[in-house]
């Protein structure tokens, strides 16, 4: 199996993943709006990401290869439609929020959210990886920042990452799509 | 998990875990420990971190790209400013806030009775908290969350996204922006009306136009984009209005004054040989050209309102 330039796009994910008994790998992709999830999405599809419109809804990629499945499910995350995240938790098989890290005015607001998804019983032990995406900007916070004031060390029931990237132009979510497959398989032994 | 951002719960964990760095215990709670330090993973086993990019480039001074806490002030940044970076407005009262370059994404916090003029953004606007505006916006995504009273014209390439917010009016903001003499004196008496009736490539028409006019070394005096009424038609275009009324049902007009001499009779044979099969018209000669520069500059600036 060659890998392409472009190795960590979803097939390439998906064929990293082992084969499990329901044979379907489930991503959830949670974060505010305007935090770049459907970028993050286009991007891991290979797709044009220069016209993204705002998610009212969802957005799904699937890839299928030899019987195994790999969703990825791309929330809306307004205030207002944030309750309907819970519709989408069960037989989530990693969690991966997006952060937006050069809007320091909402860091209460993303920390408060992703907290209470850590809470949430339908995701419990499910391993999640914090993108602290828009690297590429400015006022971007390192990552190491936001974990100190995400408190993430403190998290003890399941394994986590965070992972600094630009989902414009794709620097860092290879590392980090890596760290979710090693998730994904450890979980399945 | 508690959260250090949060207000509500100040739930800070003792420094007892191996992946917390060991900082100087006397430091004071709003210390942060070394940040090379910070466990990014709950495996104790991390490598040691990547450099990215964004390790290497060169800081700059983010206060050069926020405008924060003014009052009664007219402030900006001129061309090349910004250069494609981002920007940050937030607590400002009374301004005046013209951003004349490019950027990548503008937040805008807090803000209170301000006019303000962003140039072409990259990414998204997004206007929180904020009351009392008027702008005129250029960008790909457009939300706003919690405003109220906001007059907003808007150059928008996506759904934009209006949340909790109320009193918010919406005008269209013009798409082509092409560099004119403006208020400058015409170098020739002989000008010329050309206009582009809507349609799927309206915008590159007349950017095509104005390529094939200025190598020709014709002028470009000013342009409109308007929406017209059956009404307005035979007001504007006179005797040729007939044809007219049913085009410019579909959408609104481009409109073009170009001025040199010999341009009309350049522009007409343009339109046979570019434009062959678009909807456009074109003053028919140079005697009548004049009074079709008037009566459709005339009609387009009593229309614009701004």
């Amino acid at each position: 199996m060659s890998s392409g330039s472009r190795s960590w796009g979803l097939l390439s994910i998906l064929r990293k993943l082992k084969s499990t008994p329901d044979q379907e790998v489930r991503i959830l992709l949670l974060g505010l709006d305007n935090g770049g999830k459907t970028t993050l999405l286009k991007q891991l599809a290979s797709e044009d990401i220069t016209h993204i419109t705002p998610t009212q809804g969802f957005n799904i990629k699937s890839v299928q290869s030899q019987g195994f499945k790999l969703n990825v499910w791309d929330i809306g995350g307004q205030r207002k439609i944030r309750p309907y995240w819970r519709n989408y938790f069960e037989n989530t098989d990693v969690l991966i929020y997006v952060i937006d890290s050069a809007d320091r005015k909402r860091f209460e607001e993303t920390g408060q959210e992703l907290a209470e998804l850590l809470d949430e019983e339908k995701l419990s032990g499910v391993p999640v990886l914090v993108f602290a995406n828009k690297q590429d900007l400015l006022t971007a916070a390192p990552a190491s920042e936001i974990a100190e004031g995400l408190n993430l060390h403190t998290i003890r029931d399941r394994v986590w990452q965070i992972q600094s990237c630009s989902a414009l132009t794709g620097e860092g979510v290879q590392d980090g799509m890596n760290w979710v497959c090693k998730s994904v398989n450890a979980k399945r032994k | 998990m508690g959260c250090f951002f949060s207000k509500k719960s100040r739930r800070k964990s003792p420094n007892k875990d191996s992946a917390l760095p060991t900082g100087d215990e006397s430091a004071t709670g709003n210390d942060l420990p070394e940040t090379n330090n910070t466990a990014l993973g709950s495996n104790s086993n991390q490598e040691a971190p990547k450099q990215y990019s964004w390790d290497k480039r060169e800081k700059v001074d983010p206060k050069d790209f926020m405008l924060t806490g003014l009052k009664n002030e007219t402030v900006g940044r001129l061309p090349g400013k910004l250069n494609g970076q981002q920007f940050v407005i937030q607590d400002c009262e009374n301004c005046n806030i013209y951003v004349f370059d490019h950027s990548a994404t503008i937040t805008i916090d807090d803000c209170v009775n301000c006019r303000i003029m962003l140039g072409p953004v990259k990414g998204s606007v997004f206007f929180r908290d904020c009351k009392d505006i008027k702008c005129v916006v250029a960008c790909q995504q457009f939300r706003t969350r919690d405003c109220k009273k906001m007059d907003v014209f808007l150059c928008c390439a996506t759904q934009p996204i209006i949340e909790s917010s109320t009193g918010m009016k919406f005008g269209c903001c013009r798409s082509i922006v092409p560099i004119t003499k403006g208020g400058r004196r015409t170098e020739s008496e002989e000008s010329c009306l050309f206009v582009f009736f809507s349609g799927d490539y309206t915008t590159a028409n007349a950017r095509k136009l104005i390529d094939e006019v200025t190598t020709k070394g014709f002028v470009l005096i000013q342009t409109k984009e308007v929406s017209m009424r059956p009404e307005d038609v035979n007001r504007v275009f006179q005797n040729n209005a007939e044809s007219l009324t049913e085009w410019i049902t579909k959408g609104p007009v481009v409109a073009l004054e170009l001025n040199g001499d010999g341009v009309v009779e350049a522009c007409r044979s343009i339109a046979n040989e570019v434009f062959n099969g678009t909807k456009v018209f074109v003053s028919e000669s140079k005697h009548t050209s004049s009074r079709d520069v008037d009566n459709f500059f005339n009609f387009a600036d009593m229309q614009m309102g701004l």
